[in-house]
């Protein structure tokens, strides 16, 4: 395995770990204003189109 | 292969990064820092998953091997997906909708990482194999 690929796994890890936390914020706060929620789920939105579909799909 | 890995382990490390950066900070910073991880956890997925086609390609791996590769996959992809729809509802959403919103991230948040880790597992317990 390249270490290099290792890295990556343990920061994808990591970020899942650094997801929890911050989602339970994301969730109590609401109010955010539109702009910046128009941001952030264009950036999601990104996100989940860039992930490669799974073969036959 | 090589640089394009090596890329994005840098992009990744950079998103983390601010992502910690961020954190204990304002609401909109807190927010910032479950987008930046959500993008952080895509980018290591899509290199897990180009690195299995590299490995298809190379015929280093059975088909029998692919398919496993592909059922684990398809899971971390659907979590993933829906997890994403859940954070935009959250984001966006007010009363009873962003309430029910919050028990879907919960209960996603939940799986992902173990549909994640069945994706990590499998690439880092195969290329040992074929690289003796």
């Amino acid at each position: 395995m390249d270490p290099a690929t290792i890295v990556l796994i343990e920061a994808g890890i990591t970020a899942l770990e650094q997801l929890a936390p911050a989602l339970v914020n994301l969730i109590a706060q609401g109010g955010l204003d539109p702009d910046t929620a128009a941001s952030y789920t264009q950036r999601i939105q990104t996100a989940m189109a860039n992930l490669p579909k799974p073969s036959g799909t | 292969m090589r640089k394009a890995v090596r890329f994005s382990v840098v992009l990744v490390i950079l998103a983390f990064m601010a992502g910690c950066a961020s954190m204990g900070a304002t609401n909109t910073t807190q927010t910032n820092t479950a987008v930046t991880s959500f993008e952080a956890v895509g980018t290591t997925l899509t290199t897990l998953f180009n690195q299995e086609a590299a490995m298809v390609k190379a015929n280093q791996i059975t088909a029998a091997q692919d398919a496993q590769f592909q059922a684990m996959y398809t899971q971390a992809y659907n979590g993933y997906q829906a997890l994403g729809s859940a954070m935009q509802t959250a984001i966006t959403a007010t009363g009873t909708s962003q309430t029910n919103a919050q028990a879907q991230v919960t209960t996603l948040m939940a799986q992902l990482p173990v549909l994640v880790a069945n994706v990590s597992n499998f690439i880092l317990g195969l290329v040992p194999a074929k690289t003796q």
